[in-house]
């Protein structure tokens, strides 16, 4: 995208360039937070990041 | 070392939101779906870290780890294969959730969290180590994310067994059997029941795994394999390629996104004639969970239904759209049950992309009427919840620009004129389901149907603070109810057999087309709106709880031009039933009364409709009046 373009800075941090061995040691207070939102999500009984069609017994968590 | 944050141009977020995203985009979501696995991975490392005990008779999570990072450090495709593959997030969030207590199994935990330990032989396997591990065994099964299963005999539920690859081969022993596998059938992806769905049309390509044996492919519990028969896969990969071949041709701008999100698709068995099901979760991006489908028009559009919740899954790991809410729970004219507020703006970007389907399949096949009523149908639906989410404090600065872009290209397409056959059956259809929504799940007080009832015997007009009698949505709110979708069946039935509205006669059984339907309807949809309120009254005459003939008579008295009557089944049908229910014991007390009956329903309707004359049509939430 061009340089001068508008970007929103998002709360997701990036890890395509980390290595497994590096995401398993690494510390740092972006990936804390990240963890962290994570998990609210992970604990969020609606679980708005999917969605579904049909039975309820498919019903996402 | 200070890692970056993913960073989303302005004209992304736009163009998502205007629906008009293209592959590029659909890669850029991709990446960030890459990091946010990571951090699913690590958070769950770090919550089993934290408990010695979750071993089991397996080595630790870290001895997994190991692996994984071997695997890498020799071929880092073959270990983002692994990892990044949408079942691996569903198996790690459903982890996840068990170690917070979130979710509840009969397997021991360690079954679960050893998983990790799959995940990285899956990964070592393609990546040509040779290595030694321990596997959980889960009722005689080992499932290697990205290749398949393998059986073995086993005696007890939950069992361990030693996998090693050398340069001969595979072996992998349990204490009751071993399967060995010769080298070649491993690195060249030959597992057993290793199944992939691929079409090539219009010079565009998609290719998706069929995995049914995944333990975690259903979300919510673990499931053992369910391999689909040789018949059953030669039809899936028939619909596959009509379906391709539909959206190659006819939707291409579709069609590129879906060829860059789509990875797997989980099938389950065939539901009901245009009842198709289908599901998606934000923790395994490009999984598509889904009923065999009727035909390949129903697969492509369950196929751009399930990968908007897909992108938008991504776009909300990425910006706040919604805060959280109060647990409040909302109409959605797709769902049978009450929805969450972020569930609402799930189902609004799905159904936004549907009806951007239909609007192209209807330009493109003028001549059929399933794409003008889909079309008008949905486009309706998205428009009224937008105009219920934009009222909701939760929402974002960046949850309403985005709706904004939403409701930006949807007022062209409300602008686009639409049949009128088409347009009334949608409209019935919206009209059918909110009222049969509002029946089943609202409920008004006793006492205050009993005041407006007196108030009706009097002669009284309606005092207009009487009407603001709260709607109570019952709690917990009723997530299983059934007979909505009867009419809409119906319909769907004549559109695709190309039947006239006006074709099924009374003379046939009704209930042969679709279960529910009764004699009523087919004078409804055949135009004769006396015949079809005569049927539903006497119906409701004989079982007067029958939902399904009170939303019928709100059909009937739309045809029949009762304006304040529809007005009132459309808002506040419970009201009326409420009203009519105290009522009802008065007048069929005695002969003289019992005569009135048949007609007491519109003068009820017709009264409160009188009161609400200036009220919206649409109710903005089901706990208001």
């Amino acid at each position: 995208m061009p340089a001068t373009e508008s970007l929103i800075e998002c709360s997701l941090i990036d890890l395509n360039s980390t290595s497994l061995e590096e995401l398993r040691t690494s510390e740092g207070e972006r990936l804390r937070i990240a963890v962290e939102k994570l998990l609210r999500q992970i604990d969020d009984p609606e679980n708005r990041f999917g969605g579904y069609r049909g039975d309820v017994d498919w019903r996402l968590g | 070392m200070l890692l970056d944050l993913h960073r989303l141009s302005e004209r992304d977020f736009d163009a998502l939101a205007a629906g008009v995203d293209g592959p590029e985009l659909a890669e850029r979501l991709r990446a960030s779906e890459r990091s946010q696995r990571r951090v699913l991975l690590r958070a769950l490392l770090d919550e089993a870290r934290n408990r010695r005990d979750l071993a089991g008779p397996l080595f630790s999570v870290d001895d997994a780890w190991d692996l994984l990072v071997r695997a890498e450090r020799r071929s880092a495709a073959a270990a983002s294969a692994v990892i990044d593959y949408p079942l691996v997030g569903l198996w790690a969030a459903f982890t996840l959730r068990r170690l917070r207590g979130l979710r509840h199994d009969d397997a021991p935990l360690w079954v679960d969290v050893g998983y990790l330990h799959c995940v990285a032989v899956a990964a070592a396997v393609r990546a040509g180590l040779s290595f030694q591990a321990r596997v959980p065994v889960r009722r005689g099964t080992v499932v290697l994310p990205t290749f398949g299963h393998l059986r073995l005999a086993s005696r007890d539920p939950w069992e361990v067994a030693d996998f090693s690859v050398t340069g001969e081969g595979a072996r992998l022993a349990g204490r009751f059997g071993a399967v060995e596998l010769a080298d070649g059938s491993i690195r060249a992806q030959r597992w057993p029941r290793s199944r992939r769905l691929t079409s090539e049309a219009n010079g565009l390509r998609l290719s998706v795994a069929l995995d049914d044996v995944n333990p975690y492919r259903h979300f919510q519990h673990p499931a053992l394999p369910a391999p689909v028969l040789d018949s059953e896969m030669a039809r899936w990969q028939r619909l596959f390629d009509d379906a391709w071949l539909l959206l190659s041709r006819d939707h291409p701008e579709q069609a590129q996104v879906l060829a860059a999100l789509a990875e797997v698709v989980i099938p389950t068995v065939r539901a009901g004639r245009f009842l198709p099901r289908s599901a998606s979760s934000g923790d395994g991006f490009g999984a598509v969970l889904m009923s065999e489908p009727d035909d390949a028009t129903q697969l492509a559009a369950t196929l751009v239904h399930e990968l908007q919740h897909a992108k938008l899954g991504a776009l909300l790991h990425l910006v706040d759209l919604c805060r959280e809410g109060d647990q409040e729970l909302f109409y959605a004219p797709w769902r049978d049950d009450p929805r969450p507020l972020g569930a609402l703006l799930q189902g609004v970007f799905a159904f936004f992309g549907v009806t951007r389907f239909w609007r192209r399949a209807r330009a493109v096949h003028p001549g059929d009427a399933v794409g003008h009523f889909e079309f008008a149908l949905w486009r309706t639906a998205v428009r009224d919840v937008v105009e219920t989410l934009v009222t909701r404090p939760e929402l974002t600065v960046r949850g309403h620009r985005f709706l904004l872009g939403v409701s930006t290209t949807l007022d062209g397409w409300l602008a686009e004129p639409v049949p009128r056959s088409a347009a009334r059956l949608a409209a019935a259809v919206a009209l059918d389901h909110r009222v049969g929504w509002r029946l089943r799940h609202l409920t008004v007080s006793p006492t205050a149907a009993a005041a407006l009832a007196d108030g009706f015997s009097a002669g009284r007009s309606v005092p207009p603070d009487a009407l603001r009698v709260s709607s109570r949505l019952d709690r917990p709110a009723r997530t299983a109810v059934t007979g909505l979708e009867v009419r809409s069946t119906l319909i769907r039935h004549l559109l695709h057999q190309r039947i006239s509205p006006g074709g099924p006669r009374r003379s046939d059984e009704p209930g042969r087309l679709v279960r529910g339907t009764i004699a009523a309807d087919l004078d409804w949809l055949a135009g004769d709106a006396a015949a079809a309120a005569a049927g539903f009254t006497a119906t409701l005459e004989a079982r007067p709880e029958d939902l399904h003939a009170w939303s019928g008579l709100a059909l009937a008295y739309a045809d029949l031009g009762e304006p304040a009557a529809v007005r009132a089944f459309a808002s506040r049908p419970e009201l009326v039933r409420a009203v009519h229910r105290a009522l009802a014991p008065a007048s069929s007390a005695g002969p003289a009364t019992r005569a009135d009956t048949p007609t007491l329903r519109l003068s009820v309707a017709r009264w409160i409709g009188a009161g609400l004359a200036g009220w919206t049509e649409r109710p903005k939430h089901p706990d208001q009046p």
